[in-house]
């Protein structure tokens, strides 16, 4: 029916909804980018629920619980969202996440050691992944614009979260004061390279820029966040630890110093002792949780 | 196990309010499904009441946007043609 019109619809700001209306290249292209999103939303937060017993009060292992809960609740909104656009069922994509390839974001492969990693993940990684989420609320494909709605919202919980805990941190003395000035230089690369490498001629970032996939190009998303949180962190009294990180006031950009691109493409595409790790854990609970699932019957049957 | 079945989720966020289609959740039956539509949707808003539908249950309708809207073009059923205060009446494009 609109073969021949998916383009000049999308470009005409309509929101596409049912199976019918797609196109095969549009189909791959939205599976590619929302499962890669979803699996990221479901393995995170391994991580996070390893902190809960080790968080230092209550109320921080309140918040990570919380947190943890939200991602999963993420992941399985985006599950229901792919399995509408591929057909596949939830066991299949049950099975690919835990035993497939590592096919998440690069920020999930370092591992967590101290208590300042979880509040530095949740204060600056939630904080970029924002950015690039609050763009997809305008995606053309209208199931996954609507579950951004309320994955956008969370992350903002998150981020505050991750803020209040990195302040709390910063007042309890010059140690950790340290600590988390020691995190923010650990991380800000990685968090840098999340965006993306700045060359946009990859194909599939074409290819998602032509159906609404993607909304932003990786590099004016970088900026956004440059511009954000560069002055965030000097507001809690810690230094941006690049010395390349000025603002260029003629051409109005930030300057960086460029991530580690070789180890963001070998993270992307051949994964991490630590993303190993993570897949290893969901497979254990899998195991663990067998019985549940066996034993299982519907109630009202 | 018996495969899961797709139930379409409804929020009313305040007494009184119509409920709002949300997402859906994968479930066994309806009463697991609420459970899992508890935690997804009103865990972190306001909530008063959900429903919960099994999606072969909902009945879509085929027409198309520009059967659907054809109502909202209908000017001439808005009466507006006196404007207050001018002792005019506004000429109207009836066309």
């Amino acid at each position: 029916m609109s073969v021949t019109t998916i383009e000049d619809r999308i470009a005409g700001g309509n929101r596409l909804e049912s199976w019918h209306e797609l196109t095969d290249e549009y189909r791959a292209a939205a599976a590619r980018m929302m499962e890669f999103h979803m699996m990221s939303e479901l393995v995170g937060p391994v991580h996070e629920f390893r902190w809960v017993p080790k968080a230092p009060s209550l109320e921080a292992k309140m918040i990570f619980a919380a947190k943890s809960q939200d991602e999963v609740g993420h992941g399985l909104m985006l599950m229901r969202v792919c399995q509408d656009l591929t057909g596949k069922s939830r066991a299949q994509y049950i099975e690919e996440i835990l035993d497939g390839p590592p096919r998440f974001m690069n920020i999930f492969h370092y591992p967590w050691d101290s208590w300042v990693d979880p509040a530095i993940v949740a204060w600056l990684v939630d904080g970029a992944e924002i950015k690039r989420q609050a763009t997809l609320l305008g995606s053309s494909y209208g199931p996954y614009a609507r579950a951004m709605k309320k994955i956008v919202k969370e992350e903002g919980f998150h981020h505050h979260c991750g803020r209040y805990l990195i302040e709390r941190m910063i007042e309890a003395g010059a140690d950790q004061r340290r600590q988390v000035q020691d995190g923010v230089a650990r991380w800000w690369p990685r968090i840098l390279a999340m965006f993306g490498p700045r060359d946009q001629h990859s194909k599939h970032g074409a290819t998602l820029m032509k159906f609404g996939l993607k909304l932003s190009l990786n590099e004016d998303l970088r900026q956004s966040f440059l511009t954000k949180y560069t002055r965030q962190i000097r507001s809690v009294g810690l230094e941006v630890p690049d010395d390349a990180c000025t603002f260029d006031e003629t051409t109005q950009l930030w300057g960086y110093t460029e991530p580690d691109w070789d180890e963001f493409r070998s993270l992307l595409r051949g994964g991490s002792p630590m993303g190993a790790d993570l897949q290893r854990e969901l497979r254990e609970s899998r195991a663990l949780n067998r019985w549940l699932l066996d034993d299982t019957v519907p109630l009202a049957a | 196990m018996p495969p899961n079945r797709v139930y379409e989720v409804f929020r009313q966020k305040r007494l009184g309010e119509e409920y709002i289609h949300v997402g859906e959740v994968e479930a066994l039956d309806p009463e697991t499904a609420m459970l899992a539509a508890k935690e997804h949707f009103s865990r972190r808003e306001l909530c008063s009441g959900l429903w919960v539908v099994d999606r072969e249950h909902v009945t879509a309708a085929h027409w198309d946007e520009a059967v659907l809207s054809s109502g909202f073009g209908k000017d001439y059923r808005k009466p507006e043609g006196f404007r207050a205060g001018t002792g005019e009446f506004a000429h109207r494009d009836l066309s």
